[in-house]
């Protein structure tokens, strides 16, 4: 295609830039920054949830304010998570799972200091590489995605919803139960086509639904915290840092392991569902592979936490194409930055780039500026970060409970609400309980009201004719292979010898 | 009480696939009600929630199948005894705050919230055994010095928090009995 577009997004970018670098939205970044790792680096409390639980924070800003804080609080979490992965070896999303065998070796054999420091760097050099790449990548997959109509955006989410069953999560019929049950609470409200109320039996504070980011505070926040109460001993915790600063040797051993970190998580992130379990692992195999001396591996190798950090920040950042190109997010992560973008005002898909250029843009280079404040933010403070693990878990988790119902009555000053977040809590812990994974019941209630739009908008045009839905290439074909992921293990069952049943 | 394998935690197991079952009875039925819209358009409100609580329906008997088998496969996995009265400390705090939030205002709410949150959690013991069972009956003097610190760290918490969010960052938490300070 033309180079133009090209450009234009170059152009763009700049625009936005200026825009993040004016004082008081650096001082915003540097405020998200603080208070995204100050709740992220919380044991429990993954990236998800300091987004959910700081979410009202940017609520009053005016949008290019509250994105840029947004972007902020975001690389916060997601270093704070890598930072509990590596001295209390609590991941706190499935993305720092491989960042806490290595780190957490490391940080046990007193080099935590170095093993924080790698990952910093590691998801700085990988957040800035993905964050220019998506800056290239989304105009031409807007361009795509403006071949999109509603029944290619309905297989298009029926693919997002077979992927996100199966990707997240081990148990796939758990995963499709969260998955389910979490469409299932998007249902209640008014039906948007015909103003009926569905599922609310005749509660006014139902009508308008259930708010997304108040589900996520019950599963996550409550929900971990009365599993950490009935199931959690004390866990001993690692203080001391040692020495901060990384040796030549450790940089020279880290530095590959960044790029080649990024390079696999890249396209992961992109893929619809992608995940960021799958490359965390890969990255971490990669590293072993290459490494001079695998049997480092297992006792505190600094190459298996810098690719894995990068690997994961560089699977998140890329999330944004599909999330802002088509409005769908891939992990709880992005379902929290979408539940953001929704509250600003802003429905990703690709209309988005077209109406509001500067807001999009203006995003990515908040990005792209909140990744440098963390880098120069963080260095310096991972004494501090440590420190705060030192609050005994009982105030700890009571401060988690408070903030939670200051976020969840913040939204709409519904005491009602408050309700909703203890049955939500009741849930998450159930689910936790049973081994079900949580992300899914997040993403259902996201994209579950899309996909009932688009399928009856869909249906509307083809007047009725379920043959509407597969009438174009892209929906047969994306529908087709939903068709396929699902019935997957059952066709692979059929074409391979038995093995010995569980 | 509830070990691993007992038919008591048989039914703990199960309460997930029953309470996606009952919902997606609900979910179906609840359809039903909804007056369908006229149109040439086969979908109305009522398809979606149809077709969801009936996977609901279909999904449910599956995973207590599962719960089943997992049972039956192994009955002694090692799980450490929970502490299930922890559960009722939190809800307990959640219910308050509910509650409280707007006849006496965020700050006295949260305050006891904070409290009754950390009672699910176990005391920092610093002689290692004792402080284990029988939190609510023990009435000493380190449970009482306890509690004391928890209003202590309760109180400036949840007055910082409330500071910070209505004054600072303009979010609406109601004052309750702040409003009757001088100046608030």
């Amino acid at each position: 295609m033309d180079s133009s577009v090209t450009l234009t997004a170059l152009h763009a970018l700049a625009n936005g830039l200026l825009v993040a670098i004016a004082p008081d939205n650096l001082l915003y970044a540097f405020l998200g920054c603080l208070l995204g790792t100050a709740v992220g680096v919380l044991p429990g409390v993954g990236p998800a949830v300091t987004l959910a639980l700081l979410l009202p924070l940017t609520a009053k800003l005016e949008p290019t304010g509250a994105m840029i804080m947004f972007a902020g609080v975001y690389y916060g979490a997601m270093y704070g998570g890598s930072t509990t992965a590596i001295l209390l070896n609590t991941p706190g999303e499935s993305g720092s799972i491989v960042t806490s065998l290595e780190g957490n070796r490391m940080a046990r054999a007193g080099r935590a200091g170095p093993a924080l420091a790698t990952a910093a760097i590691g998801s700085f050099v990988a957040g800035l590489l993905a964050t220019a790449i998506v800056a290239l990548l989304a105009p031409w997959v807007v361009e795509i995605a403006l071949l999109f109509g509603p029944a290619e955006y309905f297989a298009l989410l029926a693919l997002a919803f077979v992927t996100v069953t199966v990707t997240l999560g081990k148990d796939r019929l758990k995963g499709a139960g969260a998955l389910i049950a979490g469409i299932a609470t998007g249902l209640v409200g008014i039906d948007g086509q015909t103003g009926q109320p569905r599922l609310a039996m005749g509660i006014p504070e139902l009508f308008d639904g259930i708010e997304v980011t108040l589900i996520a505070m019950g599963l996550f926040a409550i929900g971990e915290t009365l599993y950490a109460a009935v199931h959690e001993d004390e866990e001993e915790s690692i203080l001391q840092t040692g020495r901060v600063r990384m040796t030549a040797d450790d940089w020279r051993r880290s530095w590959p392991a960044w790029l080649r970190g990024t390079a696999i998580g890249f396209p992961f992130g992109c893929i619809p569902a992608g995940g960021v379990e799958i490359p965390t692992f890969l990255s971490y195999a990669v590293e072993k592979r290459l490494s001079k001396n695998p049997e480092a591996f297992g006792h505190g190798a600094i190459e298996g936490v810098a690719g894995p950090e990068a690997a994961n920040n560089a699977g998140v950042t890329a999330a944004l194409v599909p999330m802002l190109a088509l409005g769908l997010p891939v992990s709880a992560t992005a379902a929290m930055m979408l539940a953001g973008f929704q509250q600003y005002g802003l429905q990703p898909g690709p209309l988005l780039f077209v109406t509001q250029p500067e807001l999009v843009w203006g995003l990515i280079a908040s990005l792209l500026v909140g990744n440098i404040v963390l880098l120069a933010l963080n260095l310096p403070l991972v004494g501090l970060w440590v420190r705060l693990l030192a609050i005994p878990k009982r105030w700890l988790y009571a401060g988690i409970v408070v903030f939670a119902m200051l976020g969840t009555y913040g939204m709409r000053q519904s005491a009602f609400d408050l309700w909703l977040l203890l049955g939500a809590g009741l849930v998450g812990y159930g689910m936790r309980r049973s081994g079900w994974p949580l992300a899914p019941a997040v993403i259902g209630l996201i994209l579950g009201p899309l996909a009932e739009g688009q399928l009856r908008r869909a249906l509307a045009i083809s007047q009725g004719q379920w043959s509407g839905l597969t009438a174009s290439t892209i929906s047969a074909s994306l529908l087709g292979l939903a068709l396929l992921i699902a019935l997957w293990p059952i066709l692979s069952e059929w074409f391979r010898p038995r093995q010995t049943a569980l | 009480m509830s070990a691993p394998g007992t038919p008591r935690a048989l039914v703990a197991d199960l309460a997930m696939p029953i309470a996606l079952g009952g919902g997606g009875l609900f979910v179906v039925l609840q359809a039903q009600g909804i007056a369908a819209a006229g149109g040439y358009s086969p979908v109305g409100p009522s398809f979606f929630p149809t077709v969801i609580g009936a996977l609901m329906l279909l999904i449910a008997p599956l995973l207590a199948l599962g719960v089943w088998r997992a049972h039956a496969a192994h009955a002694d996995a090692a799980l450490q005894p929970p502490r299930i009265h922890a559960l009722g400390w939190l809800l307990a705090a959640v219910a308050i705050g509910a509650l409280g939030i707007e006849r006496v205002g965020f700050v006295p709410a949260m305050t006891v919230a904070f409290v009754l949150a950390a009672q699910a959690f176990p005391r920092q013991s610093t002689t290692g055994s004792a402080a284990t069972k029988s939190d609510a009956t023990n009435t000493n003097g380190r449970s009482g010095r306890t509690l004391l610190a928890d209003f202590a760290v309760a109180i400036p918490f949840a007055l910082t928090t409330w500071f910070l969010f209505t004054v600072g960052l303009g979010l609406r938490l109601p004052a309750g009995w702040l409003s009757a300070l001088p100046g608030a």
